[in-house]
């Protein structure tokens, strides 16, 4: 009946070539039209997954509820200047929310006016009590800065220092080495303000400090600003920020929005690489599979209009890609030109005994079946998705599905049309690698069957420590700048992501819940809104007491209102000159006679410059200094501070108008394993139902894959049967060709654990997958096994040709995919070249020698 | 007019002056004091003349509490003890070596200024025969009694600077250590005087 139909189809096609070709060529570029213009993707990865689920809902009324934690952009400022980085970060704070129109929500927790004059509370007593010695031991400079706002209070000093014979402290060399760099930036024309603040907080080592600035972005319209807009916005301000310390801080975006944006730039830009790459290789693999330029013109030109048809059917149907399906487009260069390969190989075949007319018609009747069964199998395998909950992959599956039905029927009418109008082909010389694979499973087929069998018990084995990885950051490149930050700032504590958060209905019952959370042995911290409120005040408010004691005289200093001209600067470096010159202590620590020395060539210099230079260096000395006493002033006055006086800003992330407030749960352990993850949501949720945060949402999503995965892998299979028990009408042949597939699918199981590459939520398609691609080749060998039922026949024959190559464009194409930068597509790559490997050996060598072990002779009719 | 003014002022200035005991006075027989200290000849005499002195001007409880900074609270009673009696021993014998002969030096008070309800801030000057050094006092009321606990010359604060010392201190040292170095700066005091 379908051969029937072939018949009257492919005589209609040869018989008015060109017309069928026109409208090929009309309808494509309608497509190419629609395919171009429509294009859209969709990033969200919380649309990829239908989530009707109890913890979206709890979920969803946290964001509700604190809209100001979803969807943000972190601005990450850091470096190692503390005056630097606050400094930029509140600069470029001002800038951001300066732009009303784009951002509705801009806030720097640590450039906050109130944070900064409470600084000193916030610090740890012991922290404090250092500073405030350091700041006992600044005392004559900032004194000195105080009285006289000029470089002459500081270089009497100094030079009065040096002159004396009192023990200096080797504390000293640290601003006389800040002076050093502040004359040599003014000489070099930078004029970097002194980072007096860095000197007062002196730190441990060389960490870096972070500020952040939280930035949402406005909605219209109930639209959210889409992320590329966002992200350019930032950048540009970035950009054009114009602040003397900017070069010593290093300004990063990560959270949500770079990671949406980084999303879709790293899939559309890995399609584009892979898609380039697989339309290369196809080539190469052509040219040497094929030789014949007609056969390689018609099969290349087939791939090309289907991939312009499934792409407009793709955004006919679906809408839009999202980062998974818009794989397929890479794919379909190794899929779509497989049926037109084997068309192709067996036209050049059957030339060698048919007049054209009867080759294409033998051709498309002969092998037209089985190629339509093949893109039913193939669809099959990528629709099993459909039916799960796993909408991602369920549209990858509809696109596809489509995508190979397309390929079917074009190559059924290209090929032929294309091969009515051109010369034929040479028929085929046999490849040298057929006739070895060919003497190969002649003699050694018993041999292959038994290894066949050892190794899937091997594969098996390994296979059953492949495991799931929960985490959907593991999709993201890991190389990214919102990646690399991220896991920086997780690292040094500044963010935890794998928090877990709760809306208390008020604070007595957070506190209530608190205590109950801290018996838990799976949490380490719980933190309730009182928990911003600076602890042991009273003792810090007393050690800035003593601070107050000493720096009265600094903060009360009279001005000293003598005269002061450029001509008495001059003066007073000389003196400062003269005193380093002339400095010479016996027992002085060499880091400060070493420091002076500097300052000396250094002055000698800026005594030579002339009076502008000196004047913007005397700036860029007092300018800042005045800076820090102001907010040193306030910030030693600083008084007891209740939850109440938190700046408005922080306490709507933490308490709402009704007065609920927000928890947050901190595990005791990584909770990137599995285990410990679901060890720690279970504890609390055990005591707060309605918790939620990443451990839960990743928990949830990947229950979700893996029902979807287990769902999807038993559609395929039971399809797969169905189909070949009814093609083959043979049950040992059915699980003959079965065997190789669920090797396969061992081996790439074993390959997940041997290259630790664990399954996430985008390689999970491969499974099912290999049933759908892998069956085709199956069917293959099997028809023609049986039009002979010799094993060397079929080894030598067009079907161990067409199959070695169409598998290895395919091989190709995916393999190509592995270059991504996306993590999920790139190791969909690697685990579909594993796989495809695997597939084509089994098929090619084990396939052969089983069924010529096990299976009957049968006499084909047809 | 003028009449009523003069009568606000006096009073004002009578209430200033009755309710509390005077700032400047601890500073002025503090300062006498050290006019005496530059007269006699004898270091001993010296440190007999000025501890009582700055026995009753000085806040050394107030001045050995910031020099220690969070360790004070830290330490043992009998310690603070000890460490409080010390600091008058090191004020009483810096400034009984540090001025050796009398000169016609002079101090000249310049004025005060309140910080908060209980401290004040008195301004000062010392001429010697060839430059003018500002001392500025900072004292605390105890209880009606103002006492002082830093001396700031030409902007140097003196209780920041033993903070900046016995912090250090403390950090290698311990107690132990402060103990001596406070031990150890009498007797340097005491080594200089004897030079002169």
């Amino acid at each position: 009946m379908y051969r029937r139909f072939l018949m009257i189809w492919t005589g209609f096609v040869i018989s008015c070539p060109k017309r069928v070709l026109g409208a090929v060529a009309l309808i494509t570029a309608a497509a190419l039209y629609v395919a171009i213009t429509q294009f859209s993707i969709n990033s969200d990865t919380g649309k990829l997954i239908r989530q009707d689920t109890d913890w979206k809902q709890v979920y969803n009324r946290l964001s509700d509820v604190f809209p100001q934690y979803i969807n943000n952009t972190f601005v990450v400022v850091s470096g190692q200047s503390l005056s630097a980085v606050s400094n930029v970060s509140k600069a470029l704070e001002a800038e951001i929310a300066d732009n009303t129109e784009m951002f509705q929500l801009v806030y720097g927790p640590a450039n906050d006016p109130f944070m900064e004059t409470h600084a000193l509370i916030f610090l740890d007593p012991d922290d404090l009590d250092s500073l405030v010695s350091d700041l006992a031991e600044a005392q004559p400079f900032l004194t000195s800065i105080a009285r006289d706002p000029n470089l002459r209070g500081l270089f009497t000093l100094l030079s009065d220092a040096l002159d004396g014979d009192e023990d200096l402290p080797v504390s000293m060399a640290r601003i006389v080495n800040l002076l050093s760099d502040a004359i040599d930036s003014t000489l070099a024309g930078q004029s970097l303000p002194v980072a007096w603040r860095d000197e007062m907080v002196k730190r441990e080592g060389d960490d870096t400090l972070y500020s952040i600035i939280f930035v949402q972005g406005r909605q219209n319209f109930d639209e959210s600003l889409p992320s590329r807009k966002i992200i350019q916005e930032i950048r540009s301000t970035i950009d054009s920020l114009e602040h003397p310390q900017k070069p010593l801080v290093k300004i990063r975006l990560t959270g949500q929005i770079p990671f949406d944006n980084g999303e879709i730039e790293s899939a559309m830009q890995s399609a584009q690489i892979a898609g380039s790459i697989a339309a290369v290789l196809l080539v190469l693999i052509l040219v040497f599979g094929v030789g014949s330029l007609r056969v390689i013109i018609a099969t290349y030109l087939t791939m090309v209009i289907g991939l312009i048809w499934t792409s407009a059917y793709a955004i006919l149907t679906v809408g839009q890609y999202n980062t998974i399906s818009i794989v397929f487009l890479v794919m379909f260069i190794g899929l779509g030109v497989d049926f037109a390969i084997h068309l192709s190989l067996r036209y050049q075949e059957a030339i060698g005994h048919k007049d054209k007319k009867d080759a294409l018609i033998y051709t498309n009747t002969r092998v037209g079946p089985a190629i339509s069964l093949c893109g039913i199998t193939s669809a099959l395998g990528f629709l099993a998705f459909v039916p799960t909950e796993y909408l991602g992959l369920a549209e990858l599956g509809i696109i596809s599905g489509g995508g190979m039905i397309i390929a079917v029927a074009l190559s059924l009418t290209v090929i032929p049309a294309f091969f009515a109008l051109v010369k034929s082909p040479a028929p085929v010389s046999r490849a040298p690698y057929l006739l070895l694979l060919s003497n190969l499973l002649h003699s050694y087929r018993r041999v292959i069957v038994v290894v066949t069998l050892m190794v899937a018990a091997l594969v098996t084995y390994i296979a059953k420590d492949a495991y799931f990885d929960y985490s959907t950051l593991s999709l993201k490149n890991p190389n990214s700048e919102a990646m690399t930050t991220f896991r920086e700032l997780q690292r040094e504590d500044v963010i935890t992501d794998y928090a877990i958060s709760y809306i208390a209905p008020d604070m007595s019952g957070a506190e209530d819940v608190k205590k109950r959370l801290l018996e838990l042995n799976s949490v380490s911290e719980v933190k309730i809104p009182l928990d911003y409120v600076p602890s042991e005040q009273d003792e810090k408010i007393y050690l800035l007491e003593d601070a107050g004691f000493m720096l009265a005289s600094t903060f009360f200093s009279e001005v000293n209102k003598a005269p002061y001209s450029s001509s008495d600067r001059d003066v007073f470096i000389q003196d400062l000159l003269r005193a380093s010159e002339a400095f010479s202590l016996e027992s002085i620590k060499p880091e400060l006679k070493q420091a002076v020395q500097r300052l000396n060539l250094s002055l000698t210099k800026l005594a030579a410059s002339d009076s502008q230079i000196k004047q913007a260096f005397e700036q860029s000395v007092i300018m800042p200094a005045l800076e820090e006493l102001d907010w040193l002033e306030r910030a030693i006055a600083a008084q007891h501070i209740r939850l109440d006086d938190l700046p408005e800003k922080l306490r709507d992330r933490l308490i709402t108008d009704q007065g609920e407030v927000m928890l947050t749960v901190t595990p005791s352990e990584n909770i990137v394993p599995v285990k410990a993850m679901r060890r720690f949501a279970t504890d609390v949720q055990s005591i707060i139902k309605d918790a939620t945060g990443r451990p839960v949402v990743d928990l949830g999503i990947g229950e979700i894959v893996i029902t979807a995965f287990r769902q999807a892998i038993a559609i395929a299979v039971a399809c797969i049967m169905i189909v070949l028990v009814l093609t083959l009408r043979s049950f040992v042949d059915t699980i003959l060709v079965f065997i190789p597939l669920a090797m396969t699918a061992m081996t790439t199981f074993a390959a997940t654990v041997i290259i630790d590459m664990p399954l996430n939520m985008a390689n999970v398609v491969v499974v099912p997958l290999i049933f759908g691609l892998g069956v085709d080749n199956g069917i293959h060998v099997v028809e023609r096994f049986h039009e002979s039922d010799d094993i060397r026949d079929l080894a030598e024959s067009s079907t161990s040709r067409a199959v070695f190559l169409s598998t290895l464009t395919t091989l190709g194409t995916f393999g190509a995919l592995s270059f991504s930068t996306h993590q999920g597509i790139y190791s969909i790559g690697v685990l579909l070249t594993c796989a495809l490997s695997s597939l084509m050996l089994l098929t090619l060598v084990s396939l052969p020698a089983l069924l010529s072990v096990f299976s009957t002779a049968r006499i084909t009719k047809k | 007019m003028i009449r009523w003014f003069v009568t606000v002022l006096f009073f004002a200035f009578n209430l200033g002056s009755g309710a509390l005991a005077e700032p400047a006075t601890p500073v002025n027989k503090f300062h006498e004091g050290l006019i005496q200290v530059m007269r006699s000849t004898s270091y001993s005499d010296r440190l007999q003349l000025l501890a009582p002195i700055v026995e009753s001007t000085f806040d050394t409880t107030t001045v050995a509490r910031v020099a220690l900074g969070r360790n004070w609270r830290k330490i043992e009673d009998e310690q603070k003890a000890t460490i409080t009696s010390l600091m008058g021993e090191v004020i009483v014998t810096s400034y009984a070596s540090r001025f050796p002969i009398y000169s016609q030096q002079h101090f000249e008070v310049l004025g005060q200024k309140s910080i908060k309800s209980n401290r004040v801030i008195v301004r000062t000057q010392l001429h010697t025969g060839s430059e003018k050094v500002d001392l500025d006092y900072q004292l605390v009321d105890l209880g009606g009694q103002w006492k002082i606990f830093d001396v700031v010359a030409n902007g140097v604060s003196d209780l920041s600077l033993k903070r900046a010392t016995y912090s250090a201190t403390f950090e290698s040292g311990g107690v132990t250590g402060v103990i001596e170095e406070i031990r150890q700066t009498i007797k340097d005091n005491q080594d200089k005087a004897s030079v002169h």
